[in-house]
């Protein structure tokens, strides 16, 4: 795999194939997230750890255990990405200083992660893993830009039933319309 | 049970629930096929994890709620879709994998754990009839709109008169967003729930 197939992934993965706003994969994670910029970056840095050693782990089983029992696929790779999210958690809290995110376990089972999971299944390895790096890294960036525009929308300036979940939808709406310009393939 | 039901609706669950489930509110509402599909989906596995979650709850220990029920939910989820892979193979293929992530559909699980984990049987069931309907219906009224607008056609056939006027974004990602804000807007709107939402924020 040479650079520019990497930096083609990469570049789909963050920005015209990206799973939060134009897969609609992990939308409700970043439309409900309320936190600060900061700790949107470390929530965003966990999901893509999560990924990452999710789609180590599930591409061999997908290859190699579930070929006979296909059917099986979703509630494998669910119980694996439980698993790596509670490990990371479990890490989490023995080693980093203030590590307050308690939602952090529920926050990183979530639609993206998964998703993730069963496209990888359909590449190899190696652009497995670098995709699913791409696409956390693009996962990670759309919630704090995400975090960040909404904390500067004046919700007095806009109309009464308009206000809340529908001008973060229009939001969303607008970043989307900016992505879609830009048309990288994996 | 009224009080249970009442609250349940009044606390703007509706909205935030839509939010949890805007993926796939979105990602389904480009055809009304593939909404009403995932509306089933959505409506059937809530309500099966709801039964046997209302049932189990009280012998789950605290510490193993979350894998537990995420496993329920997966199973019945992926019990659908083996079902609809077999009678509604189309619809299957337009949902693709959204239909797979429904199994750590914060939705999904969020009902079981505010309302099965703490009622019996009738009120779980209740509330996820209520929550899948709603879902349901938001879907499809979606879908009727981007479906119209956006392909000129309504159940995949072409409405001839519209073909000159179709508006392509709207089937697309953007149409998603830009209809689902319009119709939760009007559900604020008919509900009164941004008053609602406005006094809490006051409070």
């Amino acid at each position: 795999m040479d650079f520019k197939i990497i930096l083609g992934i990469v570049l789909a993965g963050i920005l015209s194939e990206n799973y939060a706003l134009l897969h609609f994969l992990g939308t409700g994670a970043v439309l409900e997230n309320e936190r600060s910029s900061r700790q949107s970056l470390t929530l965003g840095l966990g999901t893509t750890l999560v990924m990452l050693i999710s789609t180590l782990i599930t591409w061999p089983i997908n290859n190699y255990l579930l070929v006979e029992v296909p059917y099986l696929q979703t509630m494998v790779f669910v119980f694996v990405v439980l698993l790596v999210v509670e490990v990371i958690h479990m890490i989490a809290r023995k080693i980093v200083d203030n590590y307050c995110h308690a939602h952090f376990v529920k926050f990183a089972i979530n639609g993206a992660v998964l998703g993730l999971c069963i496209h990888n299944t359909e590449a190899d390895y190696l652009t497995a893993i670098v995709t699913s790096v791409a696409v956390g890294i693009g996962f990670m960036l759309t919630m704090t830009l995400y975090a960040k525009i909404e904390s500067t929308v004046d919700e007095e300036a806009i109309p009464a039933p308009f206000r809340g979940i529908p001008i973060a939808l229009l939001t969303a709406g607008m970043i989307v319309l900016a992505l879609l310009a830009l048309q990288f393939k994996f | 049970m009224k009080k249970t039901k009442t609250s349940y609706l009044l606390r703007g669950t509706p909205s935030i629930l839509l939010v949890l489930g805007a993926g796939f509110v979105m990602a389904s509402s480009a055809d009304i096929r593939a909404a009403l599909g995932m509306g089933a989906a959505v409506l059937v596995s809530m309500l099966l994890s709801a039964v046997v979650v209302s049932a189990i709850h009280k012998i789950i220990p605290g510490y193993a709620k979350l894998p537990t029920y995420l496993m329920i939910i997966t199973g019945f989820v992926s019990l659908i879709s083996m079902l609809m892979q077999a009678h509604f193979p189309i619809v299957v293929d337009m949902l693709g994998v959204h239909l797979a992530t429904l199994a750590v559909s914060a939705v999904i699980y969020r009902d079981c754990e505010e309302c099965a984990d703490h009622n019996g049987e009738a009120t779980s069931i209740k509330t996820a009839l209520v929550t899948g309907l709603f879902f349901t219906v938001v879907m499809v009224a979606c879908a009727l709109i981007r479906e119209v607008i956006g392909n000129a056609s309504i159940w995949g056939q072409p409405i001839e008169l519209l073909q000159d006027y179709k508006i392509s974004a709207i089937a697309g990602a953007f149409g998603g967003y830009l209809v689902l804000a319009i119709v939760m807007a009007v559900i604020n709107k008919l509900t009164g729930l941004h008053h609602h939402l406005d006094e809490k924020e006051d409070n």
